[in-house]
């Protein structure tokens, strides 16, 4: 890998003596998408405004593009970004927005004109150039917003809740746009966002934060499938734990005694003493649902309980079921078949079902 | 749905016209009818309006234009216009450069301090505007505090004169009506947008360009609203003058006062009145017309 684009060094920042980011590292590199996903008040906008130059970290160094930028005012930063509220001058047209940042770098008259007028037709507001913000639908201030950001061509964006403003079915959409114009321009994005939805389908990576630290980092695949911890797993998606005892840890695999069964799971790549405390994570839909008595064949893991209700979501169905130790294990399962499928009313006796690598052993 | 009766809706809209109809379009009539009088030596000292012939039958119109003759071609009305014009022209610039900083500083000062620093501007107010104007003589005066303090430095071995003179004037102008500038000025910089100007140092605009590309644009209301409220009283002011100015510190405030009461002609008086209002209004609606297309 190349040099990495951005490297922040034992960032620590607190306010009024509340810690918010903790003795902070993170890598961007080149090109990268990366998502800073975590609840409010992870510290992960905080973060993003230390890149931006409007906070100062109270101890670390921040390095863009290999210069040390820690104590560089934001008018001086190779980096540009795209505010929640958008921040748009209310007082001036769309054309004049987006030339302001031209404007500021004394670029020539000519060149400011053809690159503002390039950079709306890439966004596609090139007819409403002369409209003021106050004119501009949630959707098309959200377009003049970005273009504005991205006229001066920064080596970094940052886009801060970009698509929060939206209502769903303008975000999905524009979710696609931005992953395309990333791609288009090459450019850097660092994006922050409590959408996990949002961060799984716009990144290259993410990194999950909780209490001013980086949980977890990694591709939105291996996020999910395998978090790194009870947080990350429940943070990111629903997931049931199962908590037991390892009784087993060998290159064939792994045991973990839970009061409903003996549930087998594959061994990770670090060995886990037996005899340790461990908990299984599977997400709802790596789980099978049989209704009947008949215990079904070829599953690694079966446990017997009873349909506690179903929620219909029309292309899915929640069921939860209870179990023997009490608790509740929910099972997602696709309508394939018209509903309501037969034989699953509620106090129903079923079976649940998952394979040996449905699930991951978490230790903490 | 509650919805508002439009009755009410009217009635909301119908007493603001009310008032203003009744305490300034039905005393601006009258006074436009006395401008159109002559002096007389009577109770009241001006010729009516409609002069009832003796027996009966129509009565004839006894308006004149000769008050507003005298009023253009009298070279001390328009002098002292001009004059008044150009003291509250300069004094509102002085203002707008002091109560801009101050609103700025106010607005953004910590949440919890504003309230308080809100009301240090309004306290003079707690105070009878003549005292405070009567405080100032005591200031400026030759033998007052100001000359005092400056000898006593040494920065002077002269007391300067400035009772009595046009810029006794302007400071007293200055001093009353900047609470009036700082307040509307305040209330559009405390609604300003901080993000914006984060935006505009990420675009990067150092401070000072921020400051004239976003933050003055956006007090535009304030500042032509502060500057409004002072101007157009500051114009017709006659205590300060009286009090501060000199025998040559002549407003147009200060000239209708004097036909009123030194030379009980209440139709010139009104003629000049008139014609101040002329003067103020006529440019700020051609202002407002060229404001909104």
């Amino acid at each position: 890998m190349s040099a990495p684009l951005v490297r922040l060094e034992g960032i620590d920042k607190g306010f009024g003596g509340q810690r918010v980011v903790d003795r902070l590292d993170l890598e961007i590199g080149q090109g990268e998408f990366l998502s800073l996903l975590g609840p409010s008040g992870c510290g992960k906008t905080t973060l993003l405004r230390m890149i931006a130059g409007f906070e100062t970290p109270d101890r670390g160094r921040v390095v863009i593009d290999g210069i040390d930028m820690t104590g560089v005012p934001p008018y001086r930063r190779p980096v540009n970004m795209m505010f929640q509220s958008y921040a748009l001058f209310p007082h001036m047209t769309v054309r004049d927005n987006v030339a302001f940042g031209l404007k500021q770098d004394g670029v020539d008259r000519r060149e400011i004109e053809r690159r503002v007028r390039e950079i709306l037709d890439l966004v596609k507001m090139g007819d409403h150039a002369d409209r003021k913000p106050a004119q501009l639908s949630g959707g098309q201030r959200q377009r003049v917003a970005l273009a504005r950001a991205l006229v001066k061509r920064p080596k970094l964006l940052l886009l801060d809740e970009p698509l929060a403003a939206l209502d769903r079915r303008l975000r999905e959409h524009t979710r696609l746009e931005l992953v395309n114009l990333q791609r288009e321009l090459g450019i850097t994005f660092v994006i922050v966002t409590h959408d996990q939805e949002e961060a799984m389908s716009l990144s290259s990576r993410v990194a999950v934060m909780n209490g001013g630290r980086i949980e977890q980092l990694g591709p939105p695949a291996l996020i999910y499938e395998r978090p790194a911890s009870r947080w990350v797993a429940q943070f990111v998606g629903d997931v049931n734990l199962f908590a037991g005892r390892i009784t087993q840890c060998n290159g064939s695999g792994l045991t973990l005694d839970t009061p409903d069964a003996a549930l087998l799971a594959e061994a990770g790549a670090a060995p886990l003493a037996t005899g340790s405390d461990a908990w299984l994570a599977v997400r709802p839909e790596k789980i099978e649902l049989f209704p009947g008595t008949e215990r079904p064949d070829g599953f690694a893991n079966v446990i017997a309980g009873a349909l506690v209700d179903v929620g219909y979501l029309g292309n899915l169905s929640v069921y939860r079921v209870a179990v023997g130790s009490g608790a509740t294990v929910v099972a997602t399962l696709a309508n394939r078949r018209p509903y309501p499928a037969t034989g699953l009313d509620r106090g129903a006796p079923v079976w649940l079902a998952f394979t040996r690598d449905s699930g991951v052993v978490l230790t903490a | 749905m509650t919805g508002w009766r439009p009755g009410w809706r009217e009635a909301a809209i119908l007493l603001p016209l009310a008032w203003l109809a009744l305490f300034f379009l039905v005393p601006f009539l009258i006074v436009l009818k006395i401008s159109l009088a002559e002096p007389i030596l009577a109770q009241p000292p001006y010729s009516p309006l409609l002069v009832w012939p003796e027996g009966g039958g129509w009565p004839a119109l006894g308006a004149r234009l000769d008050n507003y003759l005298v009023v253009l071609q009298d070279d001390l009305y328009v002098r002292s216009l001009l004059n008044a014009l150009r003291i509250a022209a300069v004094s509102t610039v002085v203002m707008l450069l002091i109560a801009y900083p101050m609103a700025y500083a106010m607005a953004r000062a910590p949440k919890n301090w504003r309230p308080a620093l809100l009301l240090a501007v309004i306290l003079p107010f707690w105070t009878s505007f003549l005292i405070r104007v009567y405080a100032w003589i005591g200031i400026l005066k030759d033998e007052g505090f100001l000359n005092h303090a400056l000898m006593s430095v040494g920065l002077i071995d002269q007391p300067l004169v400035i009772m009595n003179t046009d810029w006794a004037v302007h400071i007293g102008i200055v001093y009353s009506y900047l609470p009036f500038m700082i307040l509307p000025l305040y209330a559009t910089l405390e609604r300003l947008d901080l993000t914006l100007l984060e935006a505009a140092a990420d675009l990067g605009a150092p401070p000072w360009k921020s400051f004239l590309q976003v933050t003055l644009p956006l007090s535009l209301p304030g500042i032509v609203a502060g500057s409004l409220l002072v101007f157009i009283p500051a114009v017709g002011e006659f205590v300060i003058p009286d009090l501060l100015g000199g025998s040559d510190t002549i407003m147009i405030g200060k000239t209708v006062w004097i036909e009123f009461f030194q030379n009980a002609d209440w139709p010139l008086a009104s003629a000049i009145a008139v014609t101040m209002l002329v003067v103020l209004v006529a440019p700020l609606a051609l202002l407002r017309r060229g404001l909104h297309g």
